[in-house]
């Protein structure tokens, strides 16, 4: 998937992955992130994607994976499995193979968080401010907002650094 | 050459997120320089770092949270039992649509920065909100269990 077509991929399933996420995490802001989340992590991935028969569902299964960690991260409701993460608007066993979704998750996994996407995104993809808004589905000014936060947080890293040195 | 209030307009610019990607290349370029200011020292590594393409090797560990003193805790300990007792609602457990909604609420107290009050004209209000959360959260917790079974 090129980044043409993963920005018109975002633009269709951004409310749908928006509605999933606000019915779990009852937050409109917390919604927001896990879906901004989700379409970053995705998009780094987006060279793998063309093995998933359904790109739709398989964003809608790591929505409720995002969304599902966050209120774990929480100690809302510690003790979902993932198995749980596929029942009700989970899409059916055809368009995605329990087992390549349990590998997909570890991968997602694996994957920095937003503000790191944001910024490797800048730093190492070398994408414009607005590209990684479309990309991600937020105002430009959020992306901002994550750049500073994850810049200030890297520049503590390096004033200690320089501190202990 | 940028003048020195330049850079550091730019420096601030990039911390806000908001400089462009010629901006901070402009900012690479000056920081590679060996000439540069003392307090700016442990700024080169840093945009050394960006410009190499964010090596993870050379990304510094965060710093160690610094743990808190027992007298610290004590006041963390006490502000929250504070905190707890400064809305505390009890109500009647029995609830009837029958029933006059003094009825119901009779009995309820609210202790609000340390200030108790039963006047129920005064805190139905408050009893009203706090049911209503406490629904909301019911409902939530619902939801999550259903996704469970």
């Amino acid at each position: 998937m090129n980044n043409h077509e993963f920005e018109i991929f975002a633009r269709e399933c951004r409310d749908e992955l928006l509605a999933i996420a606000c019915r779990l995490l009852r937050h409109r802001d917390d919604a927001e992130d896990a879906v901004q989340e989700t379409l970053l992590k995705l998009y780094a991935m987006r060279h793998d994607l063309a093995k998933y028969h359904s790109v739709e569902a398989l964003a809608k299964v790591v929505v409720r994976h995002i969304s599902l960690n966050y209120l774990r991260s929480q100690r809302r409701h510690p003790t979902l499995t993932l198995r749980d993460d596929y029942e009700g608007d989970a899409p059916p066993d055809s368009e995605l193979k329990e087992e390549a979704i349990k590998s997909l998750l570890r991968a997602i996994d694996l994957l920095p968080s937003k503000q790191q996407m944001i910024l490797r995104l800048r730093h190492i993809e070398e994408m414009e401010t607005d590209d990684i808004a479309r990309i991600a589905n937020m105002s430009i000014d959020a992306v901002y907002q994550n750049l500073s936060r994850a810049r200030r947080a890297i520049l503590q890293r390096f004033k200690h650094n320089n501190d202990e040195a | 050459m940028k003048h020195r209030a330049d850079i550091k307009a730019l420096i601030n610019k990039f911390l806000d997120g908001r400089t462009t990607l010629a901006e901070e290349r402009e900012l690479y370029d000056y920081f590679a320089s060996d000439d540069l200011p003392r307090e700016w020292h442990d700024l080169k590594a840093m945009f050394a770092w960006y410009g190499d393409g964010m090596p993870e090797d050379r990304l510094p560990k965060p710093a160690p949270q610094p743990r808190r003193s027992h007298r610290a805790k004590w006041w963390i300990a006490t502000g929250s039992i504070a905190a707890a007792i400064a809305l505390m609602v009890w109500l009647v457990p029995e609830r009837s649509a029958d029933v006059d909604i003094v009825d119901i609420y009779e009995g309820s107290y609210v202790i609000e920065g340390g200030v108790y009050c039963d006047n129920l004209d005064d805190i139905e209000d408050d009893i009203e909100t706090l049911l209503m959360r406490a629904d909301e959260m019911e409902r939530h917790a619902d939801s999550l269990l259903a996704l469970a079974d």
